[in-house]
């Protein structure tokens, strides 16, 4: 049968997901797509034999199995639609895993991992002891640099390039980097060492502009921010590079052949003249720029790559791809977010399957609660970076459009900038999550926090994340914060608590203060009219439950494991007294001491690493001399070792940190063990 | 080379070659129709080509320049050339010319007040493709339309990057020549010494 084109369409056309660019009727089943020519790969080495028609119907199989996978499991969608051919392109040119391939934060890596012998642990994909959503080293040789964060990978390839180089080996390192990543500015420290040092490497930019996330507002697709953007747009259409181009080749043709380093100096010349398009950007970084190429032509990416392979000096290279998010899948290049994560849906329709809760989560708390604290108050701003939908900021930005900034992934920025406006006056909140913030904790220390400055940091999960697993675990932020000297540092238990932080943290205007809240939905409790909350004293904790002999001083949502546990406890007989510090610094100093006092054992329990809450609090007592006595002091933090991805709760058993194991804690501590044991024997049941 | 002294591209060109950076060097001038046309026709007549009837862009019907004009230039120039050139405020001779004016400037403000096509119509023209020929293209908005606007576009991001891997092999020829003194260059002269 005959297209439009005139060419032979295949028969397997007739069913599975037309993932190519006629607009014939594309049928989208529940069930599994036949994937006939991707069955016969495992691995790389299986591909090298196929023809270019081969490779595309390959492609088209793999991006109809992304879909069926991810409808099923849920995860990353629309980045890894748009690198398909890409993917199948770099296997096919290169080597791996000899040869280095590196992906940026490592989200779109579904196409790369179903080609490198992980195609049967798909549907395991983010779960407990399955395959990661990010790219992981010990998961496959074919990772090779773990991601997770953004704008890493150059650096990392340029380490990759240098170490080859002085073994003394041959292998090539390709990085692949998005346009979003690349507004990050790891990614030109990295660009002009490798100019500088000239290692043979190649680093591919995929372009498809979306430089935040969610890919969009509420109200529609976001335009880019960013003067980067721009400049990649204008790298299209670059005129006067192309027009010098054509009539350096033609001279060269004219002159003939032998003359070929006349013609590099002048090609030399010429790009140092052409300054303020966009390509002499990269080429000024010492990188030399090919581009735009059409991301989803596999034979164009494949004759690049292989031209660029077979060179033998090239130095660092650039490819500018342009790709499309959530390309093959209607519904996703449809929708304004692009599918960028998505929960479990119908293939069919494109409909999520979102579980209903009945309460909002933290994050959208949040916003509300910033919101509210805004309209009475001028001064408040936003700034995130690059993450208005997970941050909840885009609530805040369709009310204040002026007050929100989105400043791209740049946490550094974001937290200086944050500072510059507070010198003037304003009264910003930096919503930055707990394990992004770690990127800008110099700017913190040095130019929040030891100028005083009243920055208000908005630290989102914080704790343990559930299937993003341990890049995005916000497990240190209680240390990295607590130990600065001018830091106000709390931690609500419930909604209702965050709305009133947030409004604390607004009257602070003295110095800077941060909170932090987890991942997930509130539990329930009465709210302000409104989403108002109201300011609480700085510096002062909470009791919830009146007990005896053992105090549990929870931080942040841990109180609410520790209000669970003394149920459990409550079980065996023994009323124990849970307590809200709310604030880690500065300590409620009152009410430890009344604490100890009154009890035989204080546990304090956080949902974070050592150094944090438990630390302050045992520095405190020690120096009080409230240790000096018959009082035992127990910490419950997060274990010493990275916690893989899992389910919430899978996780929170791995760390030890369940309302059962802090019961059993009580109980082994007041030397009961045959009540321990009872209890986890329960939970493991 | 002294034939190359003819067309303003290949003058820079020639600057280039013979003294390399002076301060007066000014660059090529932003595409005059002589060198867009000999780009769009391949280059190695670059020197000699005369070219066809020039045709004006969008950009010179409204008279505001191709780079750094914004919606807010573009608007206020299509309100100028609407006023002149509408048929109801025109001589009744230059009637019919000023109705074809009108209807050329109306085209040139839809398109370029869109961005997005805006900037198809910029990469078209960046391939020296067409100038008013996007008319009936650009008058179907449905899908179809696009796609072939964009195949357009994309086959000639491949004349581009031809030309640019063909500059990298030549390059690479030199790149590792004695001067280079990157920590690259040496690793790779070092290497091939001892292989």
């Amino acid at each position: 049968m005959l297209d439009r084109f005139g060419e032979q369409t295949p028969t397997r056309r007739s069913y599975g997901i037309s993932a190519s660019l006629s607009e014939r009727e594309a049928e989208y089943h529940s069930q599994r797509p036949p994937t006939p020519l991707l069955d016969t790969v495992n691995y790389p080495i299986h591909m090298k034999n196929l023809s270019l028609k081969e490779l595309q119907q390959l492609s088209d199989e793999l991006r109809s199995d992304v879909i069926f996978h991810v409808s099923k499991t849920g995860g990353h969608l629309g980045s890894s639609l748009g690198v398909v051919e890409l993917t199948v392109a770099l296997h096919y040119v290169f080597n791996t895993p000899q040869d280095k391939l590196l992906w940026d934060v490592g989200h779109q890596s579904y196409p790369h991992k179903i080609l490198t012998g992980r195609r049967d642990k798909m549907p395991t994909m983010r779960q407990t002891n399955g395959l990661s959503g990010f790219v992981k080293r010990s998961e496959s040789e074919y990772d090779s640099f773990g991601t997770g964060h953004s704008s890493t990978t150059i650096s990392a390839a340029l380490g990759m390039a240098v170490g080859r180089d002085l073994k003394g080996a041959k292998n090539n390192v390709v990085a692949v980097i998005g346009d979003g990543a690349m507004t990050a500015g790891q990614a030109y420290e990295a660009m002009n060492n490798a100019g500088y040092l000239d290692s043979d490497m190649i680093v591919i930019l995929n372009d498809n502009k979306q430089v935040s996330l969610p890919t969009a507002t509420l109200d529609g697709p976001a335009p880019p921010v960013g003067a980067l953007s721009g400049a990649l747009s204008k790298l299209q259409s670059s005129r006067p590079l192309r027009e010098l181009r054509e009539v350096a080749k033609g001279v060269t043709k004219q002159i003939g052949g032998s003359v070929h380093e006349i013609a590099a100096k002048v090609d030399e010349y010429a790009r140092g003249m052409i300054s303020g398009s966009g390509s002499s950007l990269f080429e000024e970084l010492g990188l030399y720029y090919i581009g735009p190429v059409d991301g989803h032509n596999i034979d164009d990416l494949i004759t690049i790559l292989r031209e660029v392979k077979g060179t033998k000096t090239t130095g660092p290279v650039l490819i500018h791809v342009i790709t499309e998010k959530g390309r093959g899948y209607p519904y996703a290049e449809r929708a304004s977010d692009k599918y960028h994560g998505v929960a479990k849906f119908d293939p069919a329709t494109g409909k999520q399957f979102k579980v209903p809760a009945k309460t909002l989560s933290y994050t959208n708390y949040f916003a509300e609660a910033l919101i509210a604290e805004a309209e009475q108050d001028s001064k408040i701003v936003a700034i995130h970076a690059a993450m208005g939908g997970g941050t909840g900021l885009n609530y805040f930005l369709r009310r204040f459009p002026n007050r929100c900034f989105d400043v791209g992934i740049a946490e550094q920025h974001a937290v200086t900038f944050a500072a510059g406006l507070a010198c003037e006056g304003l009264k910003p909140f930096c919503a930055i999550y707990s394990s992004f913030l770690q990127r800008g904790y110099d700017q913190v220390v040095h130019d929040v926090d030891l100028q005083k400055l009243p920055v208000r940091f908005a630290m989102d999960r914080a704790g343990l994340v559930g299937a993003d697993g341990p890049t995005h675990c916000g497990a240190f932020d209680v240390a990295f914060m607590a130990c600065l000297p001018n830091m106000v540092v709390m931690a609500p238990s419930d909604e209702a608590e965050l709305l009133n932080m947030v409004a604390t943290a607004a009257a602070i205007d003295d110095r800077p203060s941060c909170f932090r809240y987890p991942r997930g939905n509130g539990i329930g409790v009465p709210l302000p009219e409104n989403y108002k909350g109201t300011a609480i004293e700085v510096g002062k904790g909470r009791i919830m439950i009146e007990g005896e002999r053992v105090a549990l001083l929870g931080y942040g949502s841990a109180v609410q494991y520790c209000m669970a546990a003394s149920s459990i406890v409550a079980q065996h007989g023994l009323r124990v007294t849970v307590a809200d510090a709310r604030f880690c610094k500065p300590l409620d100093h009152a009410l430890i001491r009344s604490l100890a006092k009154s009890h035989e054992v204080i546990i304090t329990v956080e949902e974070g690493s050592i150094g944090g809450f438990g630390s302050h609090v045992a520095q405190f007592m020690a120096l009080d001399g409230l240790l000096d006595g018959k009082l035992k002091w127990r910490p419950v933090v997060l274990p010493d070792k990275y916690i893989d991805h899992g389910s919430p709760a899978d996780q929170l058993v791995e760390a030890g940190l369940t309302p059962s194991h802090i019961a059993a804690t009580v109980f082994n501590i007041l030397g009961q063990a045959r009540e321990a044991l009872a209890i986890m024997t329960v939970q493991n049941a | 080379m002294p034939h190359l002294a003819a067309s303003p591209a290949s003058a820079a060109f020639a600057v280039a070659v013979a003294g390399g950076g002076r301060a007066g060097f000014r660059p090529p001038p932003r595409a005059t129709t002589r060198a867009r046309a000999a780009a769009a026709s391949g280059a190695a007549s670059a020197y000699t080509a005369m070219p066809a009837q020039p045709q004006p862009t969008f950009y010179d019907l409204l008279g505001i320049s191709a780079e750094g004009s914004s919606f807010e230039d573009v608007r206020a120039a299509y309100r100028r050339m609407a006023r002149k050139y509408h048929p109801d405020v025109s001589p009744p001779d230059a009637a019919k010319e000023h109705t074809r004016r009108f209807i050329q400037v109306q085209e040139a403000y839809e398109t370029l007040s869109d961005p997005s096509r805006r900037t198809t119509y910029d990469r078209a023209l960046a391939r020296g493709v067409c100038r008013l020929a996007f008319s009936p293209a650009a008058r179907r908005h449905d899908a179809s339309a696009f796609y072939h606007q964009e195949q357009e576009e994309k086959s000639g991001w491949r004349t581009s990057w031809e030309g640019q891997i063909s500059e990298l092999k030549k390059r690479s020829t030199v790149k590792d020549a004695e001067e280079n003194l990157s920590w690259g260059a040496q690793m790779r002269r070092r290497r091939a010494e001892q292989s």
